[in-house]
């Protein structure tokens, strides 16, 4: 049997789960959707205005140098996993994609982006 | 319930799936707090140690989108009856109503101008419950008696 | 600004600064201070200066159908240096008066209270509008001629387009 067969067996039950349920669901349940339903909810009283305003950039900035990190991390994996076999080359390689990241971090370091206020 | 409503006669699948949806509808039922008054502390103290609710499976939501049933606990007055109906209105299907206390059944001690004599002027009510405050044995009273109104609800079946 | 640990400092220094026109007396415990109403925005703002009543804690209308002075207003004034309360009462006949929020900010809620349960104005009140009631409602239910069981729904006023209306 492939190694791969029970990854496939557990993502076709999470698949299957989660349609089953949400078919189930929109059979199930009662649907009258009026005016005063859809409504925005404010508490009962009419509402003021618009939810959507403008916010401060720094969410933004926090947000893409997460994902940025983040991938980061996700291709030292398997570096990590296949860290005896892939001997000094490898580790050299990827001691230059962390410089390069590196570098990167010194650079929001010293602009300020690590800060909040 | 959607498409398959009321669409089926009786036979051990339709009672089967009837039994199963009525139980988790009436083992999870999420009021919407509306506690305007002196009833809202009874109901917090039905809500406490004592007269535990949450062993009903009784969680109290503080958004109407996310509940089953409105217990509207306290006096309600002409300016605060247009909110009471918007928020029984954003409540999704399928939802009841506990008017609790005398204020909200039939406007309690208070023929004057300015209370809704009674909360079924303004939102159709499942359960009354008298008293001034209700002890917390009634609210529970009603909470159990909504469940075995649920048990006999008919969803899939005509 | 001595400290006035009790009444009777209080009536010497205000029978000095207004002699004729403030009286005194205590009944069931409470200190009152009757004064005319040309002066009381005077007689207030002395007591708060001089005085050491820095907290306004209630105005209060009471309304008198059947007399010359229809009103009667009372202010609730505590000090909490001294811990003494007095309540400083005049009659009005006109359903107006001047408006105490230069002295002290409680009153824009308090006088809106007043102006909305038993009708007296306050000139000179930035914000005055119905603070209890609805802002639809007509009449002041407080007043001593509003009927107890005196019910107008205003069904036509719909602000939320909700179709409730109340018939009882």
């Amino acid at each position: 049997m492939s190694p791969y067969l029970p990854i496939v067996i557990m993502l076709l039950a999470a698949a299957l789960i989660g349609i089953i349920s949400m078919v189930v669901g929109v059979l199930i349940r009662p649907s009258k959707p009026d005016a005063s339903k859809l409504s925005v909810y404010e508490c009962g009283m009419p509402e003021f205005s618009d939810a959507r305003k403008r916010y401060n950039v720094r969410f933004y900035v926090i947000a893409m140098l997460f994902v940025i990190f983040d991938v980061e991390i996700v291709f030292l994996f398997p570096w990590a996993v296949a860290f005896d076999k892939v001997g000094l080359l490898g580790l050299t390689s990827v001691f230059v994609f962390l410089i390069i990241l590196i570098v990167g971090y010194f650079y929001d370091w010293k602009k300020g982006v690590l800060e909040w206020e | 319930m959607g498409v398959m409503e009321h669409k089926f006669s009786d036979n051990i699948l339709t009672t089967s799936v009837d039994g199963l949806v009525n139980w988790a509808r009436r083992s999870s039922l999420w009021p919407v707090t509306f506690g305007l008054a002196c009833c809202a502390i009874e109901m917090m103290a039905t809500g406490a140690a004592r007269y535990d609710l949450d062993r009903l499976g009784v969680i109290f939501r503080a958004t109407p989108r996310q509940s089953d049933v409105m217990i509207v606990a306290g006096t309600v007055t002409r300016k605060m009856a247009p909110v009471l109906r918007k928020v029984y209105n954003q409540m999704p299907e399928p939802k009841w109503v506990i008017a609790m206390g005398s204020c909200a059944t039939s406007g309690g001690i208070f023929d004057t101008y300015a209370t809704v004599q009674g909360v079924d002027e303004i939102v159709p009510v499942d359960f009354y419950i008298p008293g001034c405050p209700p002890r917390p044995e009634s609210l529970l009273d009603a909470i159990v008696a909504l469940q075995q109104q649920i048990k006999t609800e008919k969803i899939l079946r005509k | 600004m001595g400290c006035d640990m009790n009444f009777e400092d209080i009536k010497k220094k205000v029978g000095a600064e207004f002699p004729e026109d403030v009286t005194f007396s205590e009944k069931h415990g409470c200190r009152f201070l009757d004064t005319k109403p040309y002066v009381f925005k005077k007689v207030l703002s002395f007591l708060k200066d001089e005085c050491d009543f820095e907290y306004l804690v209630d105005v209060v209308a009471a309304h008198w159908p059947k007399r010359k002075e229809k009103f009667d207003v009372i202010y609730n004034v505590f000090s909490i240096t001294n811990k003494i309360r007095v309540f400083v009462r005049l009659k009005i006949e006109a359903d107006s008066l001047e408006t105490v929020t230069d002295l002290w900010k409680s009153a824009l809620f308090l006088e809106r209270e007043q102006y909305d349960l038993v009708g007296v104005r306050f000139e000179g009140h930035p914000d005055l509008r119905r603070i209890l009631m609805p802002e639809y409602f007509e009449g002041n239910p407080l007043k001593k001629d509003y009927p107890l069981k005196g019910r107008k729904w205003f069904n036509e006023t719909d602000e939320q387009q909700l179709g409730i209306s109340f018939s009882k």
